[in-house]
């Protein structure tokens, strides 16, 4: 995964499959960066093709351990169709989802 | 049967077997030609020592015929004179060793019988004195024609008065003289001229003792011997004293009926040379195969035999030939030993790693390995193989923590498989006492289980509440809380809340302890069997289809609703709708919206609205339609693994009950 930064903003690309196979180092991923004391972060999904519920539950997690730091999240750039997953597993109400990038980093 | 045999040891074998080939041949080569040459050498000495030696005895026998003939010129110039004749005869002896005796035989039919003769009794090479002086003086002067004894008739008269040729007689005993064997030369003398009767015989004698002596001292070997035999073929000098002039060569052929032996015999008195093998001619018996050399004296016309017996020419053959074996042996001993040392060096450490392959073969790893000196073919096969050996060692460390990982998930997965088909009902016709409904439902499970559920149960006589749901996550934590969940729902149903209720109060449940943060999406709904009506509530999960008679197929609306266990606190909104008799209710999870084919191509919801056209027309069962959907997908994924598990409910309103 690509990661950049912006003053506090950690952004993360991330890979085109978030699925059983990838969502693992995904999530060891974002730990990582959380171990780091990252606590504006931005998943930017403009690669990304597919979330499996494997895929949602790290992101759910992610998004927990934001929380209990005191950290947001803001999740941007989604395609159709996972945009519609996000929709249906009502995540979307749980995240902060914005169109692009641009409006990511100014989001927090 | 070579090949079971140690390297060091065949090694050894062929090595020798090479060797011995090799040595063998050339061996051969030598001995043979050593043979051949000492053969030659050994007949050539041995022709030498009897040319030598019949020269010798030729020597003085023409001695004698020079002194003799000397003798009979003077006799044949003087006028026969008694007191001079015997002074000549008595000179002639004296002052030659060579003869044993000289007489003059004066014809009687001219003169008086008379014939002095005189002889020497201890000259060097005479009578039976070992060591006589020469040119002692005691000469003892007879006359053989004392007493009127008729001397013309004996032989040494007769052969040259009627031949008129000087002639050798055969050896004969001395007469009055003792047991001396003598031999004569005799010389006619032709008083005046050769046309006149001859008037005396001169006499030379040699007697035969010192040949015996000179024959005795010939080396021919510890097991040879000399003879000396006659014109007449008449033993002369022999190793046996017996034979001499008692027998011939050719009476011993005839006793022993050797016809070989007269041949030889033949050619012998016949003044030939020769080299012969032949039956030894020691005693009156054969003897064993010896080689003759004989020759002849060409003065008195005998023949001189050396024999040496077959044995004594091959001795040094034989000799040599156990020298060369002996040789070869030692040599090949010593090649043996050698050989055997270097191939042990080299086969050693072969032998090392043989030892070690051993071990290993038997599971011993820490087996240690010969160490690796030098650079040679052996050095890098034992490093290699001690590389080898390590990398098993890994190799197999490996294999066991990834067999032990693969079990362990194995028997996760048939716990998580054994939880979930356990849970689901799987009795089909569901309600077969109700003909108000058509119920089925399947549950296919990925390799790795997925967590799916479906669930029904009647609340009441006039309501069932059915239920499909999705856990996040796989494995045995994913069928526990799929266990969970079911529980919960059921215990919910039957206290008799509306699916908002039931699906919020999940939603407490099941986020309050969720350190995982897995969550399960559900679709709820209740029917009413008198109504058709249906009320239902989603927690995050895809939009069942709900499809009339004639083929409609649309998504249920939308309802507002988070997945289970993501947030506690969340609020779940209900929706209703109203089924006519005949249409159709189709729940699914994302396994089968999801399902992709090997381009990632996914089956997706607006094809299950298509497909489900097509398979509820006509008023097909429940379970033809599920099967319809199943099939389906299998061909969408085309042999594609299963990823998720594809659970599907197919619910069909029959209209009230009379």
């Amino acid at each position: 995964m690509e990661v950049e930064t912006a003053g506090e903003v950690t952004l993360v690309t991330l890979p085109a499959r978030v699925d059983t196979t990838s969502a693992g180092d995904v999530e060891a991923e974002f730990r990582g960066m959380l171990d780091e004391g990252a606590r504006k972060l931005v998943a930017d999904f403009a690669a990304n093709e597919y979330v499996s519920s494997a895929g949602l539950r790290v992101f759910l997690s992610v998004l927990k351990a934001l929380e209990k730091d005191g950290g947001k999240m803001v999740l941007c750039s989604m395609q159709p169709f996972v945009a519609d997953v996000f929709e249906i597993s009502g995540f979307s109400g749980l995240f902060t989802i914005v169109a692009s990038r641009e409006e990511a980093v100014v989001a927090f | 049967m070579l090949r079971s045999l140690p390297i060091a040891w065949r090694l050894t074998v062929l090595v020798l077997l090479g060797a011995g080939i090799v040595l063998g041949v050339v061996s051969l080569v030598s001995y043979t030609s050593a043979r051949d040459l000492l053969e030659k050498q050994k007949r050539a000495e041995f022709a030498a020592a009897t040319a030598a030696t019949a020269n010798r005895i030729d020597v003085v026998g023409r001695a004698v015929e020079k002194i003799t003939e000397g003798l009979a010129v003077t006799v044949d110039d003087t006028e026969p004179a008694p007191a001079r004749a015997r002074a000549m005869v008595r000179r002639t002896v004296r002052d030659n060793d060579e003869l044993y005796a000289a007489g003059i035989g004066y014809e009687p039919a001219l003169y008086d019988n008379f014939a002095p003769y005189a002889y020497d009794p201890s000259g060097q090479y005479g009578g039976t004195a070992t060591n006589g002086s020469s040119g002692s003086d005691q000469v003892v002067v007879t006359d053989l024609g004392k007493d009127g004894r008729a001397y013309e008739v004996g032989d040494w008269y007769q052969l040259p008065f009627q031949t008129r040729h000087a002639v050798w007689t055969e050896p004969y005993y001395q007469e009055g003289g003792g047991d001396v064997v003598l031999a004569t030369y005799a010389v006619p003398v032709h008083l005046r001229d050769d046309k006149a009767p001859v008037s005396a015989v001169v006499t030379g004698d040699i007697s035969l003792f010192w040949l015996r002596r000179l024959l005795q001292n010939i080396d021919v070997g510890d097991s040879g011997y000399a003879f000396l035999i006659s014109k007449n073929g008449t033993f002369i000098a022999h190793p046996d004293p017996g034979f001499i002039m008692n027998q011939s060569i050719f009476s011993v052929a005839a006793a022993r009926n050797d016809a070989q032996l007269r041949a030889i015999g033949q050619k012998m008195t016949a003044g030939g040379s020769g080299y012969v093998l032949f039956d030894g001619l020691r005693s009156m018996k054969a003897d064993g195969a010896s080689w003759l050399a004989y020759r002849p004296v060409a003065s008195t016309g005998w023949s001189l035999g050396l024999v040496v017996s077959d044995s004594a020419i091959s001795a040094d053959v034989v000799a040599l030939n156990r020298i060369q074996w002996g040789i070869a042996l030692v040599g090949i001993a010593a090649l043996l030993v050698i050989t055997l040392l270097i191939a042990g060096t080299i086969t050693r450490p072969i032998r090392g790693l043989d030892a070690a392959t051993h071990a290993l073969a038997s599971g011993d790893l820490g087996a240690p390995l010969p160490k690796a000196r030098g650079r040679d073919e052996i050095a890098r096969l034992t490093s290699s193989f001690s590389q080898m050996r390590d990398d098993l060692e890994r190799h197999i460390d490996e294999l066991r923590e990834s067999t032990a990982v693969q079990e362990r998930m194995h028997s996760e997965l048939r716990i998580a498989a054994g939880i979930q088909m356990d849970l689901v009902p799987r009795t089909f016709p569901a309600f077969p006492e109700r003909r108000d409904l058509d119920l089925f439902a399947t549950l296919v499970p990925a390799r790795e289980v997925g967590g799916d559920f479906y669930d029904f149960v009647e609340v009441d006589d006039d309501r069932l509440c059915m239920a499909i749901a999705d856990v996040s996550g796989k494995g045995v934590p994913a069928a526990l809380l799929m266990a969970v969940g079911r529980s919960f729902l059921r215990s919910f149903v039957r206290e008799g809340g509306s699916p908002a209720e039931v699906v919020r109060a999940l939603n407490e449940e099941i986020a309050a302890e969720n350190e995982a943060s897995m969550f399960i999406t559900m679709f709820l709904a209740v029917a009413d069997m008198h109504t058709g009506e249906v009320r239902y509530a989603s927690a995050g999960h895809n939009p069942p289809f709900h499809v009339t008679a004639d083929g409609a197929a649309t998504q249920v609306p939308r309802v507002r609703g988070v997945a289970l266990g993501a947030r506690p606190g969340m609020a779940y909104d209900e929706g209703t709708l109203k089924m006519a008799p005949g249409d159709v209710l189709f729940l699914y999870t994302d396994g089968v919206s999801e399902a992709m084919d090997a381009d990632n191509v996914m089956f997706t919801e607006p094809r299950i609205g298509e497909e489900l056209a097509t398979a509820v027309v006509g008023g097909a069962s429940c379970e033809s339609v599920v099967q319809h959907m199943l099939a389906a997908v299998r061909s969408h994924a085309d042999g594609v693994e299963q990823f998720d598990d594809v659970t599907m409910l197919a619910f069909r309103y029959l209209g009230a009950e009379e």
